[in-house]
């Protein structure tokens, strides 16, 4: 079954879902048709005839929205699947149309807010944690070594999630920009 | 009826599109439709914008839910919602008007 699907590794930011829907695109035309994704950035596509389809990744509206679920079918999209809170949403493209799941600035917004609040709420356990632990009593406990990796992994996590959150706070200026024209 | 117009008002160009192509119960599909052939292909509501004003305007009582079959919703104008597009449509009838008067004294203008 080796030669019917394919997983690749890809990392893309939580804000890169423009540089997502591209890609997952270009794949496609190339005959290689998504299946899943999981969390840690591997890809598994079907191999198949290609298509020239869009996808467009929305960002909540739970499995248990059953009415937007229904609407987004009724107007011709199949979701493809789902990975933390992503929905990967894909539809072919006739008469040269790219259709679009959001239409205006102010839905858009929305989506990056919801986006935004995520990210948010799981970087707070652990900064949360890191601002209540004593640390002057880590020294003591811990070697240098294991000292020097885990501060690397706690300021290395935060600045990811802070770049992604600073990226998602400009695509909401520039959705919102044309409405304060 | 007390509206708060300055509350509701302008419409957005979606949002004026999904009362006016209320004028009859429909679902969520229909309506895309309708609102892309009424306003010339002008208009295109993608499913996620429609669905977040499907849930405001209901909100607002602007819009209501008149039936439920499988999954798909069929919503139509609440008499809220009829003096709410009125409004709207007899302030965009000043604005036309404004707009054609200062577009024909500029050409008169041009060709003088």
């Amino acid at each position: 079954m080796n030669d019917v699907t394919v997983t690749k590794f890809k990392f893309f930011w939580a804000h890169q879902d423009q540089e997502q829907e591209a890609w997952l695109r270009a794949m496609a035309q190339q005959g290689l048709h998504l299946v899943s994704v999981n969390p840690f950035c591997f890809w598994t596509f079907r191999r198949g005839a290609p298509r020239d389809l869009v996808y467009r990744l929305d960002f909540g509206h739970g499995r248990t929205d059953d009415g937007f679920a229904q609407l987004m079918e009724d107007a011709g999209w199949t979701l493809a699947t789902t990975c933390t809170g992503w929905h990967y949403w894909s539809i072919p493209v006739t008469n040269c149309r790219e259709p679009e799941i959001f239409t205006d600035g102010a839905s858009k917004v929305k989506k990056f807010q919801r986006l935004l609040a995520l990210l948010v709420c799981s970087a707070l356990p652990a900064f949360i944690m890191v601002l209540t632990t004593d640390k002057g009593s880590l020294p003591s406990r811990l070697s240098l070594p294991s000292l020097v990796i885990l501060s690397g992994i706690y300021i290395g996590l935060f600045a990811m999630l802070g770049y992604s959150a600073l990226r998602l706070l400009l695509r909401i200026r520039a959705a919102r920009a044309p409405q304060q024209v | 009826m007390d509206i708060d117009f300055a509350k509701l008002l302008p419409l957005s160009e979606a949002t004026y599109y999904v009362l006016a192509a209320l004028d009859e119960p429909l679902h969520g599909y229909a309506l895309m439709q309708k609102v892309e052939s009424m306003s010339q292909g002008n208009v295109v509501i993608g499913p996620g914008t429609l669905y977040g004003a499907f849930g405001t305007l209901e909100k607002q009582g602007l819009i209501e839910k008149v039936s439920e079959e499988e999954r798909r919703k069929t919503y139509a104008l609440t008499p809220k919602g009829r003096l709410v597009l009125a409004e709207q449509v007899r302030r965009l009838a000043i604005m036309v008007r404004n707009g054609q008067f200062a577009l024909s004294t500029e050409g008169k203008e041009a060709a003088a």
